[in-house]
């Protein structure tokens, strides 16, 4: 079992030289993180899975382009942005807009945590976003990537970047406000 | 925020909204399963060597923008030159400037034929003021600390020495060698820690914006 | 294809020369390596003792073993041949750098990059505060901290005392100072430590010049021509 705190750029190489198991350190280390952006992305946990799981396939596969200049997360989230866009557009064929209603009904489920009601219009004022707003206010305050990273992961401009996550602040923001349940 | 404003409800969203699922293992496992059946990956050629010593460079991409921290060594007047021996005109990158190359950069002799590799490399621009040397190499890690592979070449009717290299991103220490036993620092570049021999090193940071 | 009238060589043919001499040089040089990540071992220290050279090798196998990247150990050891150095003086740098690299992954965590790993341990050399590139790795906000990092510790090695140095960077960089902000503030400031101004002054000095407050922030606004200020 590899150790568990190689770099990421060791991990990498330990897996083109023939250790497959080491690709469970990039496993471990970023699953959750890129769960954390599909299930925004997407509106729902079980799409956001298939997403992540088809996004570490992918990268796996492609293992042999990642160069060590890169941060690892960046270029990671450039195979998970693009596929959950895909899986968007295959829902939005199928299904419709996003329709988070089934983590809606697990939440009412779940026992209420201190913050729920917070937290869950928070999840509302997201989910309400347009996509491309979405993405950009996700990487950008969630996900702490800066805006170069951001240019290469979804192709579009710097200023384009910037003027989408400030109008998802101000959207945010003002829905956000107007919440009883932001004390 | 990075941005530059706190806003308190932003910022009460931003801490909700990045608490982490934490991941189901029955999923990492089906992963790992998915992985072991599929072939190894192949590794894109970039062994050590001809990682350092390859010097074929490739059209960049049309979005790929490269920014390059440059020690350019030299008083004021200098006369940089530009690989085909040109002069550089009025308004040459001063020591210690960053260089911003476009998807426009131009092929050099050094790429003529080569075939397109896929990765991105910079030319590089290092120079010296040293009238009385009579070779000057340019020497560190992106050579192999070699002292013969990479000399510098003499701007006619000046004591500037100068030389271009194609680098790939990363952070590299490196030092002039005059007359094959007089180590110097770049004198405008930044300065690596004590190199542990006595002398000193200077650092080049050639950054990738992406 | 781009014709260089310059009397020197030029063109694919010498550099592919150059490239075939080193290769066969360093080939000639270099004894087996038993281990190596991937295609391309690197050369062996070439006038370095046996046992000088069985003791990197094993530090850099410890070093691999920790996770660490062993390029930097690996070429820090042929310096020191090209150098001329004895062979236990190069153990023992290279032993110092392993220990710094370990001490910057632990600052800079997992995810940094062999470039950011690299930097920081130059700048724990320098006597940079490991607390210190946490700072500056969190307020970077994701960017990379390679140029900062060896911002950072050039202006240390210059003499501007490392607290302050730190805490200015980290400021800055939480600003979202440029690479090339940070690039040109520390060529001013080298340039007024050569022309004079003591260095423990030279940076807050450089700052008030540029229309900054000691800590980075914006002050006043800029007159037209001069420097240009952080985002």
């Amino acid at each position: 079992m590899p150790a568990p705190d190689l770099t990421d750029a060791q991990a990498v190489a330990r897996v083109l030289d023939g250790d497959r198991d080491a690709f469970r350190v990039l496993a471990d280390r970023h699953y959750a993180r890129c769960l954390r952006y599909a299930r925004r992305a997407l509106g729902n946990r079980l799409d956001a899975e298939d997403a992540v799981q088809e996004t570490f396939l992918r990268a796996y596969d492609a293992l042999g382009r990642y160069e060590e200049r890169q941060r690892f997360t960046a270029w990671l989230f450039r195979i998970l942005v693009n596929e959950c866009r895909a899986a968007a557009a295959r829902r939005g064929r199928r299904d419709g807009p996003l329709a988070p209603d089934g983590d809606a009904i697990e939440q009412a489920a779940a026992p209420a945590a201190p913050d729920a009601g917070w937290r869950d219009a928070v999840e509302r004022a997201v989910a309400a976003l347009e996509p491309l707003l979405r993405e950009a206010f996700l990487l950008r305050y969630v996900e702490d990537l800066g805006y170069a990273e951001m240019q290469a992961i979804t192709g579009a401009g710097t200023s384009a970047l910037k003027m989408r996550v400030k109008r998802a602040c101000d959207a945010l923001r003002a829905r956000l406000e107007e919440e009883p349940s932001n004390v | 925020m990075s941005d530059g404003t706190v806003d308190p409800v932003l910022e009460r969203a931003r801490r909700a909204l990045r608490q982490e699922e934490p991941a189901d293992p029955a999923r990492v496992d089906a992963l790992m399963r998915g992985v072991r059946a599929r072939p190894l990956p192949r590794r894109a050629p970039t062994g050590w060597l001809r990682r350092r010593l390859d010097v074929s460079i490739t059209p960049l991409a049309a979005a790929a923008l490269l920014l390059v921290v440059v020690g350019v060594g030299g008083m004021a007047g200098v006369a940089a030159h530009r690989l085909d021996g040109a002069p550089r005109g009025e308004g040459a990158p001063v020591a210690g400037t960053v260089f911003q190359r476009t998807a426009q950069a131009a092929p050099t002799a050094a790429n003529a034929g080569a075939p397109p590799s896929g990765d991105a490399v910079v030319l590089v621009h290092f120079a010296m003021v040293a009238p009385d040397a009579r070779q000057v190499a340019l020497v560190g890690d992106f050579n192999g600390w070699s002292p013969t592979v990479t000399p510098l070449r003499r701007a006619p009717s000046s004591g500037a020495w100068w030389v271009e290299v194609p680098l790939r991103a990363g952070r590299y220490t490196y030092a002039f060698l005059l007359d094959g036993r007089l180590w110097v620092p770049d004198p405008a570049a930044p300065l690596a820690p004590e190199d542990g021999f006595g002398r000193r090193n200077s650092v080049v940071v050639v950054a990738s914006a992406s | 294809m781009r014709r260089s009238p310059r009397p020197a060589p030029s063109g694919a043919t010498a550099a592919a020369r150059r490239r075939r001499a080193v290769a066969i040089a360093l080939a000639l040089l270099l004894p087996a390596i038993a281990r190596a990540q991937g295609a391309g071992a690197p050369p062996a220290p070439p006038a370095l003792d046996p046992a000088a050279r069985a003791a990197v090798e094993r530090i850099v196998d410890s070093a691999r073993a920790a996770g660490l990247p062993t390029e930097p150990l690996e070429l820090k050891a042929v310096e020191g041949a090209a150098k001329g150095a004895a062979g236990p003086r190069v153990v023992e740098v290279v032993r110092a750098l392993a220990a710094a690299l370990r001490a910057s992954r632990a600052a800079l965590g997992p995810g940094a990059t062999a470039a950011e790993l690299t930097a920081g341990a130059g700048a724990i050399q320098a006597g940079v505060d490991p607390a210190a590139m946490r700072r500056l790795q969190s307020a970077a906000g994701g960017r990379p901290v390679t140029v900062p990092l060896v911002v950072l510790a050039d202006l240390v090695a210059r003499g501007v005392p490392a607290p302050g140095a730190s805490s200015v960077l980290v400021r800055l960089a939480r600003s979202g100072a440029s690479d090339e902000v940070l690039t040109r503030l520390r060529a001013d400031v080298v340039r007024d430590i050569t022309a004079g101004v003591p260095a423990a002054t030279a940076l807050s000095g450089r700052l008030r010049a540029d229309g900054l407050a000691p800590d980075g922030a914006p002050t006043a606004p800029r007159a037209p021509g001069t420097s240009t200020p952080p985002r």
